[in-house]
């Protein structure tokens, strides 16, 4: 059953809402041992399902009443156990709701728990959280992707409708495409990231993953907006994005720098293949874009966070909240944070920093001469199928190449989103479809018509 | 398990790697900032600045002592 179809049956009574929530609690009850995407189950659910019914049958009831909406361990809700999955905050509770998440309540969305991801969003597979590896519900045996790891497993799993995961460098779509759901990256500055517990200020954006295009598009149209707490976001309209509309004679970008950042054919040849479905259902033609500077997006991005990580963890410090981070973290989180130590040292005054910021300008420039030229960009989501969970992977660049296609737009601060659009081997492939900045309403249509092209 | 130091030479080399990669580009990009010789910023008088910004920042503070906030931790 689709997002849309759901809704309509709670909202005309043929579904309650206790009796989805009922659904997904059993559904979790049942395989959240072996997946480990949900680290905590909202106690309150079931009671909370039962105002949403009342409000259903006064008929005041929000967007999202009745849909089950999993949020990831690093985004505040007020007295549930926000661990950024790691020990060093493993007794550290919200003392308040993230801007998501009041928004979420508001619409009458029922809270199902806190999913498991990477610790402190760091990393692209869904193993290093201090709480287990989440297993991939659509490959089993095989990484779910991170960092949003629970995000995107509990999605696939049906342990929920609707997921919030966020977004550095991929941490959304990378998952998304290993799990075979859909996942969107808004554009920097349109949805607040107050009450997110940041990775890399510069780049992180909170976002939605869902079973269909159509849930993500209308959580798109809650969370969405302007915020007094967050500085970044913009007084910009919020378009429907769930009035789809088919996109007709565009331009589709294409490059070939991508096809040297691809490791495995296989994968290039299933997205091309639905570019050009794409194209032919929508009159469009597709264009060849360059972008210079693209293959040098991973050392432009991690450098970048490793600061930015560096500089907002300086708070962990074992006084107010939880333990010390150095001592408490497990090893990726620790090499981000030395290595973001060392090159911030004043000896190294713009030797890395502030070279990749250059960098970042000129990859921003990039994209926005080739969105001068075409209307949308699409690659792969990522360079290759998810590893088997344990794989020896010791070298963290091999782990940082995952996220090669997703990172540019972080850096640029343009939306993206993946739909699922195939399968290799049994294992999901996600199509990135990337769009310029604030042009969500795009993205959505170009998503949709993949999505049913599939 | 690595120590510590094994880490941190581990992430330094990263770096460095990544930069290397970074330092063949020679473009820069013209709307990119000031570049600054030094990290020192000269006084000067902005014309732009609030005129009772500094009255009102001495009366919200707990302590003050002739121009200087006295902060203490916790305190304010």
């Amino acid at each position: 059953m689709t997002t849309k179809e759901k809704l309509e049956k709670i909202k005309s009574g043929r579904l309650s809402a206790t009796e989805n929530i009922k659904a997904c609690l059993n559904l979790i009850k049942e395989k959240n041992k072996q997946i480990n995407a949900i680290l905590y189950v909202n106690p309150s659910a079931l009671e909370d399902a039962k105002k949403a019914d009342e409000k259903i049958r006064n008929g005041n009831a929000g967007k999202l009443a009745g849909l089950a909406i999993g949020i990831k361990a690093n985004i505040n809700v007020k007295g549930m156990p926000i661990s950024c999955a790691s020990k060093t905050l493993e007794d550290y509770y919200g003392t308040y709701d993230a801007d998501v998440v009041e928004k979420i309540k508001k619409e009458d969305g029922i809270i199902i728990g806190i999913l498991n991801c990477d610790e402190f969003a760091c990393g692209s597979s869904g193993e290093y959280s201090a709480f287990g590896p989440t297993n991939n519900p659509s490959a089993p045996g095989r990484v779910p992707g991170g960092s949003s790891s629970g995000s995107a497993a509990s999605v696939a799993a049906d342990f929920c409708d609707i997921s919030l995961g966020s977004d550095t460098g991929g941490s959304i779509r990378c998952p998304a495409s290993h799990c075979g759901v859909v996942g969107v990256k808004p554009s920097y500055g349109r949805v607040s990231r107050y009450g997110l517990i940041d990775l890399a200020m510069s780049l992180d954006q909170i976002g939605p993953l869902s079973n269909d295009v159509f849930g993500c598009a209308l959580m798109m149209e809650i969370i969405s907006g302007h915020s007094k707490y967050d500085a970044t976001t913009f007084e910009k309209e919020i378009p429907r994005y769930t009035e789809f509309r088919k996109p007709n004679k565009i331009v589709i970008g294409v490059s070939k720098s991508f096809d040297k950042l691809c490791s495995d054919a296989e994968i290039a040849n299933v997205i091309n293949d639905c570019v050009r479905k794409i194209a032919k259902s929508t009159n469009s033609s597709i264009k060849d874009v360059e972008l210079k500077y693209v293959d040098l997006s991973i050392q432009t991005y991690y450098p970048l966070v490793f600061v930015e990580f560096y500089s907002a963890t300086r708070k962990f410090d074992g006084r107010r909240y939880g333990k010390k981070i150095e001592e408490s973290c497990g090893r990726e989180v620790l090499l981000r944070l030395l290595g973001g130590e060392e090159i911030s040292k004043s000896e190294y005054e713009g030797k890395y920093y502030r070279k990749s910021l250059e960098v970042r300008e000129l990859i921003k420039k990039d994209f926005e001469k080739a969105f001068s030229e075409v209307d949308i960009i699409i690659s792969p989501t990522v360079p290759m199928l998810p590893h088997k969970i344990g794989a020896k992977i010791t070298d963290p660049k091999v782990m940082y190449a995952y996220d090669a296609f997703t990172i540019p737009a972080n850096l640029a601060g343009f939306c993206a989103g993946v739909v699922p659009c195939g399968k290799i081997d049994g294992i999901p492939v996600g199509m990135h479809i990337m769009a310029p900045s604030f042009r969500e309403d795009l993205m959505f249509n170009v998503m949709k018509v993949a999505e049913e092209g599939r | 398990m690595e120590n510590t130091e094994e880490v941190r030479k581990l992430a330094k080399k990263i770096m460095d790697e990544f930069i290397s990669a970074l330092n063949k580009v020679k473009e820069t990009s013209p709307e990119f900032g000031v570049r600054r010789n030094e990290n020192i910023r000269e006084p000067f008088e902005n014309k732009y600045s609030d005129s009772d910004f500094k009255d009102r920042i001495l009366k919200n503070a707990k302590n003050v002592n002739g121009d200087f906030i006295v902060a203490e931790k916790k305190k304010w």
